[in-house]
């Protein structure tokens, strides 16, 4: 399904990243990475009216040809980012908006863990069984 | 296409509407009018436009026909007539015209009357009369809207003008409707016939052109709005086709768009409308990428209009996507490398005809959109160039070089678009694909010109990736100077942001860049990051750790090399010990490090620098080192645990954060680091002794849990470390640091007091020094200056005794500052007291020689002390010694502590006319001491004689559990004495002792009224002689005072007897005191006494006083404080005395006469019967008498 979750603290960190395996895991890195730019430009420009209801999903961030990355901000300026492959017509706006969904919800329960300390890289096992559901869904 | 407007026929006067047309058609468009439309669609206003034509029958179009543009949509008689020539042939003529409307049944018609002369119409009364009523009346009976009238068009009055605005209004309205009804009429067939797009044998491009035709006909009434939406519709309809057919759900209509692909021309953004590309997609023999071009094309073109050109741009992305998403999942065969000629083709045509569309003003907006598609270009570009060997380093192969035929053929060039300029995207590919020198100089135009606008919007991310590309491109081309900034520039940015899988990686490629520029000292940096980065596979690590070990050899050795050590170590922990040092002590530092390196590696030195805190910081360490004694203490106290005592500080431990921290180095974390200790505030809320709330605050709450800003830690967040000054440090050599933990101790000594802190840790290699900065452990430790102390303590003993020689060992104890050369001690001391060296004969001016001697060490010199005795009544005595070290300049003063080694006391004992003399001595001290040749004297006095009744030889031996006594007597020749002094001496010697011969106590005291003067005796016997006492029988107590010697030589001299008794023994009758006077030396009294009690009683207690007058109190006053000064015994007079004054005054009611008694000095008076007894008999008669024995 999905080719490569993240999770991308406020300072704009990675603190989780799992991508289906390759040999070029780089690249997907990369392509994390190059979408902050998207996903920043995305919050600035609702930062502007600041009494909105922000909404948490950023849709599609960028094409690529071989993948479409979209993007998530939680209210804490976490970032989760999902790359789907762009040939799976399948996935549209609403499946990964529950995939965001779900990811959020796994976030929020590895935060709860009171052992984790926020900003750190995330190692639960739980929430990364939830993402490699994501990954290997298909 | 724009050209195209509503087709309105006009019929009639053909001269009359040409002069009008002009007016017409320009005023037709001037205003706009409301368009309701039908299905709840927004209501658009229009400005309605429309092209007249002159009438003719065989245009009308049928009622079937399903165009839209080229259909005449309106149809207007024109008529200037007159009266005469309407009924003539006007009206025959409007009524063909009318007929051949009905018979294709349009409704859709107007009739216009032009009236030049206006006082005609005024001048007729009958309204039928006139044209346009005969008009009005013959034609438009059913819709008299559709016949107007015109005064007078050419004049400009605001008559004419009125006219006008009412044709215009009716016109406008009028046409809507026309359009309306046909509008309605080709959507409901439309609508149709997608619905049955479903059917076999129904195509998608001829629903496509009938979709168009609407399209056509929405942007020719100017709705470019909704012509657009026309497209999309069509578009995404074409997107669910080509999806369904993906999932197997094949459609005739498609196989064509699937066959082979020789063109891939990119898309022409430079005609509105290309109609030959229109014709083949009618004919459904358009391939996708033509047809696809043709869709973006009219999209594009109705969004220039729009003056939307950023849209065309961010469309344009999509778009290309898409279309090579589509290619792969129809399977169209194409060559390699087409599509990305076919995208970058497009790119850059979308892109010049944005520029083109757009003007200057290049705004945020638009690069936002144009810099993906710069981006998508030269990606495109890029993979042209791998694919036919154009990338520098490669050769292109015959294979390749026909490829590049083969794709420049098939890219659509024209006669017309070969054109000189380079402008033309076909050109520039055509140019970049002939050589690779032309690709090299195209491709980093294409770079640039991306990486700018990523830059210009602000994604540097981006922007940084291309810079990475960059980079590759400029290795392959051999300038690795050019490439080394691209990546420093990325690994930096990767750096701050802590992507360090990415960094690191980076870094790699880096490593290969620097190999190249042989810059041998950036190299080994980036071998050392590498080899230890935990992001990258062991196989590379340890090759870079080879390098680095290489290269370490290769660098000239008087060059250091810096660098950070935060990738290569990290501190794990940290301890000082101990925390409060003192000066030139061994401190020990253990660290625990954890490397990062593949193997083990040699360091040849680690060390720590120290530095000298600031005055504040000092002060600050103080306070908590304070602060932790006081908790600690109070911990101890809290220990007995009080379960709710609430502790004034909760100590946080560190959890090991700092070790996050740490591997974060170049990027300060959000959560910001707590402090040890946070201040808690209890409160306690009571009501009426009952304890109802309990609270516990915390005064920095809001400090402690601020947030702190992200934008502000990414921003300076690489410090430049510089290499410390390692003079004072901490060191350890030549260790072999282990990969993983390694446990390591420092030693240091320092020479200086303060506080400190460790600041900086320095790993030496060869040439590399690796720095770490220690300050966020803020480590401060405190030396102190130990001062060199001195005890003497003796030897035998464990105590100083005066008087005698002791031997004593000095111990000198070295401070902070060891003696480095031998050096004197000058020891002074308090008169009395000396100290000799006892090693040599003792010149005790030069004083004690030392050698050399360490710091803290000690050094016990052998010394002999002597405190000359000299008695006082305190029992120690504290002296006081300086001792000077020469080569210290210091003098240290110390006391010394003696003890008497025994203490002498006196007394005198009377036996009536007797006197002796006794000295105690008591030990004081453990020390056993012999005492001889003990000697009396009275010096001032020849009349008294002493002599020794102790046993000649007898051993005193004197310690603190034995004392000696000795006894004289008194006898003196004369029967006065006056005050003796008495003077007592004897030899006492002792092992401890050093000087063999025996030593001298002197002792003296002196004594007066001791002689007796008075010898008093009493006796009680029964009033009848030989007869036993019998209780309750009065007996005579007989008192006798006897004179022995008058002091005072007075006569009159009064005495006062007292009789005391205890009221249960004995009953005393008559006076119990009285007052005399001596007659030749004798006085006797009786008194009558009855025993109370039987058994053998002490008779009553007599005591003589001597009797003062009440005028002489005032010297009685004095004598009574001389008193004690004379007595030999003060505590014993003293106790007598105070019991006498309390007998005195029980036993004499008057307390005058009490005062009036004055005491003799014990030995004055001798009591000759105290202590005797009486035996009484119990009573003999049957009376009842108590009977008590007393022992």
């Amino acid at each position: 399904m999905a080719a490569c979750v993240a999770v991308i603290a406020k300072e704009n960190y990675p603190l989780f990243i799992k991508t289906i395996p390759t040999d070029n895991e780089l690249k997907f890195f990369y392509t994390v990475h190059t979408s902050l730019d998207v996903v920043e430009e995305k919050i600035s420009s609702v930062g502007k009216n600041a009494n909105d209801l922000r909404e948490l999903y950023l849709g599609l961030l960028y094409p690529t040809e071989d993948y479409k990355v979209y993007g998530y901000v939680t209210n804490t300026k976490v970032k989760f980012v999902i790359v789907v492959d762009s040939t799976n017509a399948s996935l549209r706006d609403n499946e990964i908006r529950t995939m965001f969904k779900k990811l959020h919800n796994a976030y929020v329960d590895m935060l709860c863990n009171p052992f984790y300390k926020p900003g750190e890289n995330i190692t639960s096992r739980g929430f990364e069984n939830v993402v490699l559901a994501m990954l290997q869904q298909d | 296409m724009n050209e195209a407007k509503p087709i309105v026929t006009c019929h009639g006067n053909q001269s009359l509407f040409s002069s009008l047309h002009t007016a017409v058609s320009q005023g037709l468009p001037k205003e706009s009018c409301e368009w309701r439309r039908s299905y709840g669609r927004a209501p658009r206003s229009v400005n309605l436009e429309a092209s007249f034509v002159p009438y003719d029958a065989d245009i009308l179009p049928d009622e079937e026909e399903k165009t839209l543009v080229s259909r005449p949509y309106f149809h207007i008689f024109w008529t200037d007539c007159d009266l005469e020539s309407y009924k003539q042939s006007v009206k025959d003529e409007i009524a063909e015209w009318q007929n051949a409307l009905k018979a294709r049944n349009i409704p859709d018609w107007l009739i216009v009357v032009v009236i030049s002369d206006e006082n005609k119409v005024k001048a007729k009364l009958l309204p039928r009369a006139s044209v346009i009523d005969k008009v009005k009346s013959d034609f438009c009976g059913k819709y008299p809207e559709r016949c107007i009238v015109l005064v007078e068009p050419t004049k400009l009055d605001s008559k004419s003008s009125e006219s006008w605005l009412h044709l215009f209004q009716r016109l406008r309205s009028l046409l809507l409707q026309a359009f309306n009804r046909h509008l309605h009429k080709y959507e409901e067939s439309m609508r149709s016939r997608r619905e049955k797009r479903n059917e076999p044998g129904w195509n998608y491009f001829s629903y496509f052109i009938v979709q168009e035709e609407l399209a056509f006909m929405l942007e020719m009434l100017g709705l470019k709005e909704d012509a657009l939406i026309q497209y999309d519709e069509l578009d995404a309809m074409f997107d669910q086709f080509v999806e369904n057919f993906a999932n197997g759900d094949t459609v005739k209509w498609l196989t064509p768009l699937m066959e082979p692909c020789s063109s891939w021309a990119g898309v022409s953004l430079a005609k509105s409308l290309d109609l030959d590309l229109r014709e083949e997609v009618k004919q459904n023999n358009a391939a996708l990428l033509p047809f696809r071009n043709y869709l973006f094309s009219r999209q594009a073109a109705l969004l220039f209009q729009m003056g939307r050109a950023w849209e065309v741009a961010s469309r344009a992305l999509s778009y290309l996507y898409h279309t090579v998403v589509e290619m792969k999942a129809l399977e169209v065969q194409i060559p390699d490398g087409a599509l990305s000629c076919w995208v970058f083709l497009s790119c850059l045509e979308v892109l010049n005809a944005c520029e083109l569309h757009h003007g200057t003003q290049l705004d945020e907006k638009f690069a936002l959109c144009t810099a993906n598609l710069w981006d998508f270009a030269h990606k495109k570009l890029r993979e042209l160039g791998h694919l036919c060997s154009l990338m520098p380093g490669l050769v292109p192969t015959s294979d390749q070089l026909s490829l590049v035929v083969d794709l420049v053929s098939g890219m659509g060039i024209t006669a017309e678009t070969l054109s000189p300029s380079d402008k033309k995207p076909v050109d520039k590919l055509r140019a970049s694909l002939s050589s690779p020198e032309s690709f090299k100089r195209h491709y980093l135009e294409m770079c640039e010109q991306a990486m700018g606008t990523y830059k210009y919007i602000g994604r540097y991310r981006s922007a940084r990736m291309i810079g990475l590309e960059l980079a590759e491109f400029y290795m392959k081309i051999k300038e690795p100077a050019k490439a080394e900034n691209f990546l420093l520039e990325s690994i930096c940015m990767h750096q701050q942001e802590g992507w360090h899988y990415l960094a690191d990686g980076t870094m790699v490629k880096l490593a290969k860049c620097q190999e190249l520029l042989k810059e041998p000292n950036k190299y080994l940096k980036t071998c050392c990051h590498i080899a230890c980065s935990p992001h990258i596979t062991m196989a590379e690590k340890e090759k870079y750790f080879e390098e680095t070990v290489k290269t370490l050899d290769s660098v000239s050795s008087d060059e250091r090399v810096e660098m950070r050590a935060s990738q290569v170590i990290f501190m794990e922990s940290l301890e000082l010990q101990p925390e409060q040092a003192s000066l030139n002590e061994e401190l020990s530092l253990r660290v625990c490090v954890v490397s990062n390196f593949p193997r083990p590696i040699s360091m040849d030195s680690l060390k720590v620098s120290i530095v000298a805190c600031s005055e504040n910081e000092a002060v600050m360490f103080d306070q908590r080192q304070l602060q932790q004694k006081q908790t600690r203490k109070q911990q101890a106290e809290d220990s007995q645990p009080p379960p709710a005592a609430p502790q004034k500080h909760h100590r946080r431990q560190p959890s090991a954060t700092h070790i996050t921290l740490d591997k974060m180095a170049n990027f300060s974390p959000a959560t910001k680091q707590l402090p040890d200790t946070i201040a808690f505030q209890k409160t306690y809320e009571r009501r009426q002794g009952r304890l109802i709330a309990t609270g516990l605050g915390c005064e920095h709450a809001r400090e402690l849990l601020k947030r702190t800003d992200s934008a502000t830690s990414t921003g300076s967040s690489t410090k430049n470390v510089v290499r410390d000054d390692y003079s004072l440090c901490f060191l350890t050599e030549n260790v072999l640091l282990e990969p993983g933990r390694n446990n390591l101790t420092f030693a240091a000594k320092i020479a200086a007091q303060g506080v400190y802190r460790l600041n900086q840790m320095c790993l030496s290699v060869k040439s590399l020094d690796l720095l770490k900065p220690l300050s966020d452990f803020a480590t401060v430790f405190r030396v102190d200056s130990i001062p060199s102390t001195f005890t003497v303590t003796p030897k035998h003993t464990d105590k100083f005794i005066a008087g005698i020689e002791q031997e004593a060992v000095l111990k000198f104890t070295c401070g902070s500052h060891g003696l480095t050369e031998a050096s004197a001690l000058s020891v002074t001391t308090t008169p009395y007291f000396s100290i000799t060296s006892s090693e040599e004969g003792g010149d005790g001016d030069k004083g004690i020689m030392v050698g050399s001697v360490g710091a803290y060490e000690s050094l016990e010199i052998p010394v002999n002390v002597c405190m000359n005795l000299k008695f006082d009544a305190l029992e120690t005595q504290m002296s006081r010694m300086s001792v000077m070290v020469e080569a210290l300049q210091q003098t240290l003063e110390q006391e010394v502590t003696f003890v008497h080694p025994f203490n002498i006391v006196h007394k005198v004992y009377t036996a009536g006319k007797q006197k002796y003399f006794q000295i105690v001595v008591h030990g004081t001290t453990a020390t056993c001491f012999t005492l001889s040749q003990p000697k009396l004297d009275t010096p001032d006095c020849r009349d008294v004689e002493l002599q020794l009744m102790n046993k000649p030889g007898q051993l005193l031996l004197v310690n603190e559990h034995q004392s000696s006594s000795l006894l004289w007597l008194m006898s003196s020749n004369v029967p006065v004495l006056p005050a003796l002094d008495l003077s007592f001496s004897c030899c006492y010697a002792s092992q401890v002792d050093l000087s063999p011969q025996a030593r001298q106590a002197d002792y003296s005291c002196s004594i007066h009224d001791f002689q007796t003067q008075y010898i008093l005796s009493y006796a009680v016997s029964s009033i009848e002689e030989d007869k036993a006492c019998m209780t309750g029988e009065t007996a005579i107590m007989d008192i006798t005072i006897k004179q022995l010697i008058d002091l005072d030589l007075t006569e009159g001299t009064k005495l006062a007897y007292s009789v005391k008794a205890n009221g249960s023994v004995w009953a005393i009758g008559g006076k119990t005191t009285g007052v005399f006077t001596m007659k030749e030396g004798k006085h006797h009294t009786v008194l009558d006494v009855v025993p109370m009690q039987a058994g053998l009683l002490y008779f009553p207690l007599v005591t003589l006083h001597k009797y003062v007058d009440r005028m002489e109190e005032q010297s009685l006053a004095d004598i009574d404080g001389c008193d004690s000064d004379s007595d030999s015994a003060p505590l014993q007079s003293q106790k007598l005395r105070s019991e006498s004054q309390v007998s005195s005054v029980s036993s004499t009611s008057s307390a005058q006469f009490a005062s009036c008694l004055v005491e003799f000095s014990p030995g004055q008076v001798y009591n000759e019967s105290r202590s005797r007894q009486i035996h009484v008999s119990p009573c003999r008669t049957t009376g009842d008498i108590d009977v008590s024995l007393i022992q």
